[in-house]
């Protein structure tokens, strides 16, 4: 029970790291806006982790913190209702949140300095019954609460004050890995607190670092806190989680179940973190793993406990970490742990090595002219040489001999997930086939396709490659959506949630086709490809409406706007979160509206100009037409009447010409000959005529 | 009624003397010193016989071998599976029995891969690493199966060793010959080559000139053309064998 290295530590720096973390008003609380849900799940210092947890108890020494406790007249943001006025004396306060305020109040009948947890609200249900009986719960493993009331628009609790702070802080300070006899010293006390409280019918359900609260250092005296009104704030909300509360929660608690085995799978996790100096659910540099993929690894996943050396403590690890809540030890096995047994561990699955996966075969087998008989090194040079992969599969559809022998060195290998995937795959996709028996054989590994990491980070780099036009970037993306990639990875690191978002991307182009159709567009494959990246990025959760300003841009193009069926479309606005295809199915339909309505336009111009020259051809062949008969009555003129010929002779020639236009050919010849005629013997008299009159002068 | 396009070449390549390969589509038989692309179009109303033979190199009369082989099996109708695979094995004592008539030709001996076209069906047998593959939808599938030794796990297979072949020994052997047999589709190309061609170029570059070409002529002549630029250390001959698209023939 003592802990001399912590103890010293912790009493020559007081509340330095807790005071960093959770001054009030710094960063969390600051973000914990009254009334939003996290907070209001993680009142401050109670259920939250540490860092977010001002000091409930685990607030440093008083008189070195940031606030200056010694201060004789402390602005107080919060005041005490009248009703513990009465009985307490404000000293500071440690923090607030959401939901409620933390103040460190000394009882003025013994002195003593608790922690009052005021929520600022008065409809919280409390449950007598269950506060009671924490109220008398045995001191010895739980933080003590001391009263709780309501009143003054309040209700509060009134909580023991622990002054060491949280195993948490401590972790902090002094980083695990630690040595055994101090982690035995944390099983000794969170075991018989885990089992007493569950005697009690109490589930926690959120232990972890952060709630684990040191009484005292020497002898070491942990207690679990959060039992109380918390428990209440969170049952009326829906509260969101993060990493770092995911990351000590069962597998079951994924799907809101919780018992009393919960709270041992969590004991499990303290316990592998304090082995190893890492929480499974943490990168080397001490960065966490995001909500989904903690999700997604606890729900496929064992939790390697290769990591930790000693058989026994591995044998206590494994048997809290048993998937199956019924299975997991409990208060009984941990007991016989304790004493020094070996209780069984039920969870049937082998605890894989993801290094070393279990071959128990020696049959090679040949990819392209190399030889292989580890699946990780056959996976890795199917990653490499996509193309021999490719075509490998491809041999599925003909039962080609190498597809032959890889589906019996699969089989010989006890591969038989990759076999399955064999046995599902289509003739038509040999690369969602080669990608399902790559995954199949390094289930560890992260997905890749054809030379592409698929994460989320880099297929949202993929995306932004193929929206800047890169050809090869555009020509995989239509690939993975065509052999429907995302959902194979679904859940793989770092995939979490793709087969959600593969399912909204295909039903959105679906419907974005759909609508292409009805209106009777037809697009290019480039286009079609356009589509697909567009409806993706779309696809991500909350970006439905990311194309909403370009597709609102292009409906009001007037262009466009004179076709019927684009106006059609414009109208045809389905509900809100549907809006996605109709975005995608209006930006590509706008500029081909636009262009219809433009060739319509040069159409209607060339119809003008044509029905302009047939008018005017009409008229003239009219005009040809009437030149016939005016042709040879000129010319019959024209030679009668001789004078007359001047000018009858060469109408009757115009005439003449015109009328050649006509089929009447013979009656042209006779005006024109007649005309001429006419017309010289008009100019012979005229000049008879003149002679004579010079003569007769 | 629509043919089926066959196109063949055997070339010595850069570096040998002679050619000790053998092309043989429908009975008509090369050993060519430096051959040009033929074109055949076949009536498939009977079984369309194709087949390479790549006599062994350094081999005491590898080009007498796979003639032999060739001629051996080069004319017949194949109808099913059985009969290929028999011709093979007696192909195989054919060699044998050549060998027995002058002891210069001892431990003569050819690859040999066959492929029969017979109506909806496609039979390939193979002794040997002469290769058959099957383009479809632009993925080129190896039908027939190496005689090479594994490798051990990491190591790469040695390409110059093969496990059998017709003849090839002093003492008659007999031959387990590969055979699988395939549904044909319209469009489908089968490619027979010689190692001459696979070890030149990688699959990748073979299965895009494949797919790329607009017509078989032009694909065999830019596989040759490929191999002759890669180096072309040992004899090389290509059979492409195109089956006729559906549009080319009746719509269906």
């Amino acid at each position: 029970m003592t802990d001399e290295g912590p103890v010293r530590g912790m009493a020559s720096v007081p509340g330095t790291v807790r005071d960093q973390i959770a001054a009030p008003g710094t960063t969390r609380d600051a973000a914990g806006a009254p009334g939003t849900t996290r907070d209001a799940a993680g009142a401050p210092g109670t259920t939250r982790d540490g860092s977010g947890a001002p000091g409930t108890t685990r607030d440093g020494a008083p008189g070195t913190t940031r606030d200056g406790g010694p201060d004789p007249e402390p602005f107080a943001r919060v005041n005490l209702p009248p009703t513990l006025r009465r009985r307490y004396e404000y000293v500071r306060e440690l923090g607030a949140g959401g939901e409620a305020d933390l103040l460190l109040v000394r009882d003025l009948s013994s002195g003593e300095e608790c922690v009052v947890r005021l929520y600022r609200r008065q409809d919280l249900p409390l449950d007598e019954e269950k506060l009671n009986r924490l109220r008398t719960a045995d001191p010895r493993h739980l933080i003590a609460l001391r009263d709780y009331g309501r009143g003054d628009g309040y209700v509060w609790e009134i909580l023991e004050y622990a002054p060491y702070g949280s195993l948490e802080q401590l972790m902090g300070r002094y980083p695990a890995p630690w040595p055994a006899d101090k982690v035995l010293d944390v099983f000794d006390q969170l075991a018989p607190a885990i089992t007493y409280a569950n005697s009690l019918g109490m589930v926690h359900r959120d232990i972890k670092p952060g709630n684990v609260l040191i009484r005292s250092m020497n002898p070491a005296d942990l207690v679990l806190a959060d039992f109380g009104l918390t428990k209440f704030i969170e049952a009326t909300h829906a509260h969101g989680t993060n990493s770092r509360t995911s990351a000590y929660a069962p597998p079951e608690a994924i799907a809101g179940h919780t018992s009393k085995w919960s709270d041992w799978w969590s004991l499990g996790i303290i316990m592998f973190e304090l082995l190893t100096g890492r929480n499974p659910f943490q990168n080397p540099d001490g960065s966490w793993f995001n909500e989904q993929v903690i999700t997604s690894i606890l729900i496929s996943r064992e939790i390697s406990v290769s990591g930790i050396a000693d058989d026994h403590w591995r044998l206590l690890v494994r048997g809290l970490l048993t998937r199956v809540p019924e299975k997991r030890w409990g208060p009984e096995q941990t007991a016989a742990w304790r004493a020094g047994g070996k209780p069984p561990v039920a969870d049937p699955e082998p605890v894989r090595d993801p290094g070393r996966p279990i071959t128990r075969s020696n049959a090679t087998f040949v990819f392209e002219g190399v030889g292989y008989n580890d699946p990780l090194a056959l996976a890795a040079a199917l990653r490499h040489d996509w193309g021999g992969g490719r075509r490998l599969l491809a041999g599925r559809a003909v039962k080609a001999p190498t597809y032959l022998a890889l589906k019996d060195w699969m089989t010989k290998h006890e591969r038989a997930e990759a076999v399955q995937a064999l046995n599902d795959g289509v003739d038509e996709r040999p690369e969602r086939g080669l990608m399902q028996v790559i995954m199949a054989l390094d289930p560890q590994a992260p997905p890749e396709f054809n030379g592409r990491r698929l994460d989320d980070e880099n297929l949202r780099a993929l995306t932004r490659d193929a929206i800047a036009n890169q050809p090869a970037a555009r020509q995989i993306l239509g690939q993975i959506y065509e052999d429907g990639i995302l959902t194979i990875c679904d859940d793989t690191p770092g995939c979490a949630g793709y087969a959600l978002l593969d399912d909204r991307w295909h039903r959105n182009v679906e419907a974005a086709q759909a609508r292409l159709q009805q209106v009777g567009v037809t697009i290019s494959q480039g286009d079609l490809q356009t589509l697909r990246m567009q409806l993706l990025v779309a696809s991500y959760a909350g970006q439905d409406h990311l194309f909403a300003e370009p597709a609102a841009e292009a409906a009001r193009n007037p262009e466009a706007l004179s076709q019927p069926w684009f106006r059609t479309l414009v109208a045809d606005r389905p509900a809100p979160e549907h809006e996605a295809p109709w975005h995608a199915a209006l930006m590509l339909t706008a500029p081909v509206a636009a262009q219809q309505t433009r060739d319509q336009h040069v159409a209607a111009e060339r119809r003008r100009l044509e029905e302009e020259q047939r008018r005017i051809a009409q008229s003239r062949a009219n005009m040809d037409r009437i030149s016939v008969p005016l042709g040879l009555v000129c010319g019959v003129i024209a030679f009668c009447a001789p004078p007359a010929g001047a000018i009858a002779g060469p109408a009757a020639v115009y005439f003449g010409v015109r009328a050649r236009r006509t089929r009447h050919k013979a009656a042209s010849t006779w005006a024109i000959g007649l005309g001429g005629v006419g017309f010289v013997f008009a100019a012979i008299t005229i000049m008879v005529y003149l002679n004579n009159l010079v003569n007769g002068s | 009624m629509t043919h089926i396009d066959v196109v063949a070449v055997t070339h010595r390549g850069r570096k040998r003397d002679h050619n000790e390969d053998t092309v043989s589509v429908a009975g008509f038989q090369s050993g060519a010193v430096e051959g040009q692309p033929v074109r055949f179009a076949v009536d498939p109303i009977r079984p369309v016989t194709c087949l390479v033979a790549d006599g062994l190199g350094g081999q005491a009369e590898g080009g007498r071998a796979s003639r032999l082989a060739a001629t051996a099996m080069g004319d017949f109708f194949f109808h099913d599976r059985e009969a290929v695979v028999k011709a093979v094995r007696a192909a195989n004592e054919v060699v044998y029995a050549e060998m027995a008539l002058n002891p210069a030709w001892s431990g003569m001996g050819s690859t040999v891969v066959v492929l029969v076209l017979a109506g909806d069906r496609a039979i390939c047998v193979n002794v040997g690493d002469s290769r058959c593959f099957l383009l479809r939808d632009s993925h080129m599938v190896q039908l027939s199966q190496d005689d090479s030794v594994t490798p051990a796990p990491g190591e790469a297979t040695v390409a110059t060793v093969v496990t059998q072949t017709l003849g090839g020994r002093a003492r008659m052997t007999g031959v387990e010959p590969h055979a699988i047999e395939v549904g044909v589709r319209p469009g489908d190309q089968f490619l027979l080559c010689s190692d001459g061609l696979t070890d030149e170029l990688p699959p990748e570059r073979i299965e895009a000139e494949l797919a790329g070409a607009a017509d078989p002529r032009t694909a065999v002549e830019r596989l040759l053309r490929a191999t002759l630029d890669a180096g072309a250390r040992d004899n090389v001959s290509i059979v492409l064998a195109a089956v006729p698209c559906a549009e080319e023939g009746r719509d269906q």
